[in-house]
């Protein structure tokens, strides 16, 4: 009887190993795959939520390879010129979650035709600017719950949403002695319930969330060449003249969820 | 308690124990996401450049100019840009087209221009505009940016478009009409 039941016993750890065997096939000629989507999440990242990055054209580079982002000359210290917009990113997701996300910015490297790192830097200031969050087609404020928006009925519920961000220390110079910069963003979906037969709280779903910003450049170096003190706004007399050529600055992304 | 009613419970347990632990594979999945990239900037290389038009099919075949015998479709130029390194500026690049006219100026060969773009595929059919006879312009980029960038192999060329003229004799007296095809680059500063 003891055998019995230990087989029992094993039969039940062993049935649910087999119900989700990834390597069991199912063979029905007959039947079709359906799928649709309202809006894809692509597959190789999770599925919760995903990062565009795009170009000052606005190209996703997000999956390119060695992605290469211009700096061009107009991103030159010079009184009258701007901050230069080299990328921009847009968070995204279907459902009910904060994100954060942290850039760091490597120094501006020469780099010679064997690809190697060297002195001289150009330096650089580098800022990011949320510019909007948005639930579909409905931007949501930044900040006051008072401001937050109507927008979802989602099973007998409505609910109203704000988004919080967090963006300390959001303007950083990259040089050499600040060899590397780290920025961080933390995105707080928050959702205010108007109609209640009940309090439910959070939903799950939140269809269809994204938050967009933008990294403004200004390099170190004005348009003869001259080597620009960022927090002065004065050229730099004496130290290595940049050599012609190209530089080239690592930066890497970091986005999580929860 | 009978020893079957327990051991009963007991598998219920671990049965339900067992799809819990499975359904929780089945949650979120909220891993990080990482991306890496370079941003670039390029000191004192020249970026020095030119337009030329080639006879289309032939490769390196600069074109000065081209005349027509009859009314038609003529696929007649491609237009090349030439650089030498690179090319990363902030200004736009159009093309004007002249109105086709007799030495006096006061005759017309209707035209309409076509301008088949390779940055894109697209095709733009320019209209007769304020010049009226074919006349007008076309905007072929908003931003050069050839980044190729190489200190061994130079220099580079890419095609930019294509243009196809098509001459309609309807309204135009017996005669030699000529015209101009300019390439613009303009500052967006």
């Amino acid at each position: 009887m003891k055998k019995i039941f230990i087989v029992f016993i094993m039969i039940a750890f062993m049935l649910p190993l087999f119900a989700d065997d990834p390597n069991m096939q199912d063979i029905d000629l007959s039947s079709i795959e359906i799928t649709a989507y309202k809006t894809r999440i692509i597959d190789q990242i999770s599925p919760t939520y995903q990062v565009r990055l795009l170009d000052a054209e606005s190209v996703d580079f997000s999956e390119t390879t060695n992605a290469l982002v211009n700096i061009p000359l107009h991103a030159r210290y010079d009184s009258g010129n701007p901050a230069y917009e080299a990328f921009s990113w847009v968070l995204s997701g279907n459902v009910f979650c904060n994100v954060s996300f942290a850039i760091t910015f490597g120094a501006m490297y020469w780099r010679d035709s064997g690809g190697h790192a060297s002195e001289p830097i150009i330096p650089y200031n580098v800022e990011l600017v949320h510019s909007s969050s948005r639930i579909g087609n409905t931007i949501i404020p930044v900040g006051r719950p008072s401001d937050s928006v109507s927008y979802v009925s989602f099973n007998g519920y409505e609910f109203k949403y704000a988004d919080s961000v967090d963006l300390q220390n959001n303007n950083v110079i990259v040089d050499s002695n600040n060899r590397t910069r780290t920025i961080n963003i933390t995105y707080s979906l928050q959702n205010y319930t108007v109609y209640t037969p009940t309090d439910s709280g959070t939903p799950t779903v939140c269809d269809y969330w994204n938050r967009s910003g933008g990294a403004y450049f200004i390099l170190g170096i004005d348009s003869s060449g001259n080597k620009i003190d960022l927090t002065t706004g004065r050229t730099v007399t004496g130290g290595t003249p940049f050599v012609d050529g190209a530089y080239y600055a690592d930066v890497s992304v970091v986005i999580s969820a929860n | 308690m009978p020893r079957k009613k327990i051991i009963t419970i007991i598998l219920f347990v671990l049965l339900l124990a067992c799809s819990f632990s499975v359904s929780a594979d089945d949650s979120q999945n909220l891993a990080p996401i990482n991306k890496n990239f370079r941003l670039y900037h390029l000191v004192n290389v020249s970026s020095d450049y030119h337009f030329e038009f080639w006879k289309p099919g032939a490769s390196g075949t600069q074109l000065q100019e081209v005349s027509f015998d009859s009314a038609g479709d003529y696929i007649f130029a491609t237009l090349m840009i030439i650089y030498s390194s690179r090319v990363n500026e902030n200004k736009s690049l159009s093309v004007t087209f002249d109105r086709l006219e007799d030495s006096t100026g006061t005759l017309f060969y209707d035209y309409t221009m076509s301008v088949y773009n390779h940055n894109g595929d697209s095709i733009t059919v320019v209209p007769n505009q304020t010049k009226g006879h074919g006349a007008g312009s076309v905007s072929l980029m908003s931003r050069l940016s050839f980044n190729t960038y190489s200190t061994t192999v130079l220099p580079y060329r890419d095609e930019i478009a294509t243009f196809k003229i098509s001459l309609d004799d309807t309204n135009a007296l017996a005669g030699t009409y000529s015209g101009k095809v300019t390439v613009v680059i303009q500052n967006n500063n």
